[in-house]
């Protein structure tokens, strides 16, 4: 009998000293982005070109700077030299630039006449949340390129994707 | 006093007639369970990473409960491959049921709060000792919501049935 009762005070007190229950607490976070946008503030222009008899090419620097083979520019009536810029808001996370292979203008009296832009350059002009990009580019110059007023309303695609 | 004297002649006699010793077995028994407990393995955090804000309607990013989670998108877009799933120690004794309890909670920030669905690995209620605990969740982005990290925390209780 004493055996009985000392097993049932056991029990007892196995009870009420076994942990029946326990939590555990684990932190959850998450980092909102807002999206990457990109604003066009300046467009490309490679100013005032003389055409040549032979096929020639303009090197339009991302700061500005211009170089000509085979074709001559005037430091005297440059013209408008820009290079393109545009406003990347990024909030200080690091993104990719994808820049056209290759751009053509027209002739804004004759399309049939043509330039071709390639080998765009940029430089990020970096900033905490937001960067200034400028893009340059070469433009191609056939032989006795007819002169004029060249242009394309459509504009280039300069894209921006967060890594 | 004649009451008295009935009670003692009752008990006296009482005595008188019955056995002097008796003997009576009972079989006695207990299962032994050990306490139930539940740790945060390491220093393992429910990590949803960086995610875009989505535009035009709200999105949810999912992390799956799993040692080597996957992280699922629905209506937003992410950045970055850093995700993780939340892991837990529980003790128990085996063949004895409890239940796992992990209650929904928001995330909180610079904007409005964010609802977090938690998910689990195991099933609700469990008698299989001893596991580990992966807790994944899905975490509701409201369209526009406001840039910034944004935290809370999770309570897991394991409890014998």
């Amino acid at each position: 009998m004493e055996k009985f009762l000392f097993l049932v005070f056991f029990l007892i007190t196995n009870a009420a000293v076994c942990q029946f229950s326990a939590s555990a607490k684990v932190n959850s976070r998450a980092t909102i982005i807002d999206p990457i946008t990109i604003n066009k503030t300046v467009d490309l222009d490679f100013g005032n070109v003389i055409s040549a008899y032979n096929p020639g090419r303009v090197i339009l620097s991302p700061d500005g700077n211009r170089v000509a083979y085979g074709v001559q520019i005037s430091n005297t009536f440059p013209g408008n030299v820009a290079p393109a810029e545009a406003v990347v808001k990024h909030g200080n996370n690091s993104y990719s630039i994808t820049l056209p292979e290759s751009f053509t203008l027209y002739h804004q009296e004759d399309p049939n006449q043509v330039l071709t832009i390639d080998e765009f350059t940029v430089s990020p002009e970096s900033g905490e949340i937001m960067d200034v990009l400028k893009i340059g580019g070469t433009l191609n110059l056939e032989a006795n390129q007819p002169a004029g007023y060249y242009t394309n309303n459509a504009g280039f695609n300069v894209m921006v994707s967060y890594n | 006093m004649k009451k008295i004297t009935f009670i003692l002649f009752a008990l006296l006699s009482g005595t008188a007639f019955g056995q002097a010793t008796a003997t009576e077995s009972a079989t006695g028994t207990a299962e032994i369970v050990k306490p139930i407990g539940i740790t945060n393995t390491g220093s393992s955090i429910l990590d949803f990473g960086k995610v875009i804000v989505p535009t035009g309607a709200s999105g949810s990013v999912q992390i799956t409960a799993a040692a080597a989670p996957v992280r699922n998108l629905t209506g937003l877009d992410v950045i970055g491959t850093t995700f993780s799933s939340a892991e837990f120690a529980i003790t128990a004794s085996a063949n004895n049921n409890y239940k796992i309890t992990i209650p929904e909670t928001e995330l909180s920030g610079p904007g409005d709060p964010m609802p977090l669905v938690p998910i689990s690995n195991l099933p609700l209620v469990s008698n299989k000792g001893d596991q580990i605990l992966y807790v994944g969740g899905t975490l509701t982005v409201n369209d526009g919501q406001t840039e910034g990290t944004y935290s809370g925390i999770i309570t897991v209780t394991v409890e014998y049935e």
